[in-house]
């Protein structure tokens, strides 16, 4: 025998519900993407941070050339031979040509790269105690090999680490935003559902219900409406971050070659980011529900 | 000399030189003054605007009295809080005129709502809606909604939903008011049932062919007076063939 779910049929709101429904769906949809882009800007920023943090890049021009102080030393074996008495140094990473050429090749063309005279670059990682005295270094270099260049790279990851914790701000804002537009829209959506039902709330208080009990039906009513609503909105929000990922996966690859450009990391995430973006549906369902209590109970005060 | 000390059961209503008035105008009620004690049967008479409506809505806590008091189940009901008003009436089933049947729910959920709010356990509610529903003639239609169904049948689901919680106190108002004169005795043989189960009756009604046909007490108002008039036929051994006749129609 089909006895229903009465307690969520006892308020009359079916057309209300399906409003509800798409709206905390669309809510939930955005609030997730807004959510991943805060988390996967907070990613990117970690990264490149503690890739460059501390990395100092040497361009060494014409390195096979010999020194101006004479002798058969090359102008990139005389700054080797500095940075190997610089103290601090951790690692020394020699950037081959070729691997600095495949970097050029999608901007500038096969033919043109193999043409120029690129410089060598050398990665030079230091120690926690950081770089003590770049100048000095730099007058060094110049000094073993006019014309080299030491770049220290803070100065742009500050401001790209500004950009980025911007973007992550930004994002959860978004979700605050959306949030706050969907609770608003569930007070309304209650509000408006006690008054259409003033005649049963009247006749359920005369049956002997407490406003404990009719609260307790809205709050139904809404959870109907907004759990397959969030979990709705959570799975389409999801499919559309893996399709973006997905896509941006496929883009990685540079002509042909296996390397991935790890510069924008497909959703660079650990199961703690995951658990962040699951709380977001879940905190909309139960937001939803005490506001839906709250709203009724209150509304319900104020009928006699 | 030894003294009994016989302790009187509460009452289950008393009035207290009542007036009722609706903000201006004369009252509708006043000094209306009666007590009712547990396990009664009264029909309440009088013409229409006689104050029979203002005085069953005292009872169910819908309007409070505007002098006098009103004491239902040993507590004054000016004293109640919103709490123990709705306490107080999952105690009293009310059938009313216009029935207040919830449109959008069938019949079995209509009936099961006093239940479900009293909190009663969803295999006890599935078990004894039916075979109430099955009582009042109505086993076919547990799954119709309300409008698809008769005054008559109607009026059944009311009956049916105000007397399922087995109230203390059950107030009718006008509860053969849609039906023809067979199901209307088939309806005061329920009532009758529940009273002699224990439940305190009153019956709202002007209709006094039927009222002279059971003997209980009458609560007989008249321009706001009440006046209490004693029962005074029981039914004869017709009337009760009859009464059992039409209850197995």
């Amino acid at each position: 025998m089909n006895w229903g779910r009465q307690n969520e049929r006892m308020v009359n709101r079916r057309g209300s519900a399906v409003f509800l429904g798409w709206m905390i769906g669309s809510m939930v949809y955005m609030a997730v993407l807004a959510s991943v882009g805060a988390l996967y800007a907070q990613a990117i920023s970690k990264r490149w941070t503690s890739a460059l943090n501390g990395v100092v890049t040497i361009q060494v021009p014409e390195p096979d050339s010999p020194t101006l102080l004479g002798g058969k030393k090359t102008r990139l074996a005389a700054v080797l031979a500095v940075l190997r008495v610089t103290p601090g140094i951790r690692d020394v990473d020699l950037i081959k040509q070729d691997n600095g050429r495949t970097l050029l090749e999608p901007w500038l063309g096969k033919d043109l790269t193999a043409d120029l005279e690129l410089p060598t670059l050398i990665d030079l990682k230091f120690l926690a105690s950081g770089i003590n005295d770049l100048a000095a270094l730099r007058a060094r270099l110049n000094q073993a090999a006019p014309g080299t260049v030491a770049e220290d790279h803070r100065s742009w990851i500050t401001r790209v680490a500004a950009l980025t914790n911007a973007v992550n701000r930004g994002g959860w804002i978004i979700v605050l935003l959306v949030s706050t537009v969907a609770l608003v829209s569930v007070i309304f959506a209650v509000l408006s559902g006690v008054s259409a039902n003033r005649n049963i709330i009247g006749l359920l208080h005369l049956m002997g219900a407490g406003d404990s009990y009719v609260a307790r039906q809205f709050q139904g009513h809404v959870l109907s409406a907004t759990l397959p609503a969030c979990i709705f909105g959570a799975a389409f929000a999801t499919a559309t971050i893996f399709a973006i990922a997905s896509l941006s996966i496929d883009a990685s690859p540079v002509d042909g070659s296996s390397a991935t450009l790890e510069v924008v990391p497909a959703l660079p995430f650990d199961i703690e980011d995951w658990g962040i973006v699951a709380c977001v549906p879940i905190g909309f369902t139960i937001l939803t529900m005490i506001t839906a209590r709250l709203a009724a109970t209150i509304a319900l005060r104020r009928i006699s | 000399m030894t003294q009994l000390n016989v302790e009187r059961p509460v009452l289950v209503l008393r009035f207290e030189d009542v007036e009722m008035r609706y903000t201006i105008g004369p009252p509708v009620l006043h000094g209306v003054h009666f007590e009712l004690d547990p396990n009664s049967f009264h029909f309440m008479t009088g013409k229409s605007g006689a104050g029979k409506s203002s005085l069953l809505r005292m009872i169910y806590l819908a309007l409070l009295p505007s002098r006098g008091r009103v004491v239902l189940f040993g507590r004054d009901t000016r004293t109640l809080s919103r709490d123990e008003i709705s306490r107080v009436r999952r105690r009293i089933g009310i059938v009313f005129q216009d029935f207040r049947l919830i449109e959008h729910l069938n019949v079995r959920e209509n009936v099961a709502l006093p239940l479900r709010i009293a909190g009663t356990r969803e295999s006890v509610i599935r078990r004894h809606v039916p075979e109430l529903l099955d009582w009042v003639g109505l086993a076919e239609h547990l799954n119709a909604l309300p409008r698809t169904l008769s005054g008559g049948q109607q009026q059944r689901v009311a009956i049916a939903r105000a007397v399922i919680a087995q109230p203390t106190l059950l107030l009718a108002d006008e509860p053969t008011g849609n039906v023809d004169d067979r199901i209307a005795h088939r309806l005061l043989y329920l009532f009758e049932e529940l009273h002699r189960a224990g439940t305190t009756v009153i019956v709202a009604t002007h209709n006094d062919a039927l009222v002279s046909r059971f003997p209980h007490a009458r609560l007989h108002l008249e321009e706001g007076h009440l006046k209490r008039l004693e029962g005074s036929r029981k039914p004869n051994a017709r009337t009760r063939q009859s009464l059992n006749q039409n209850d197995t129609q």
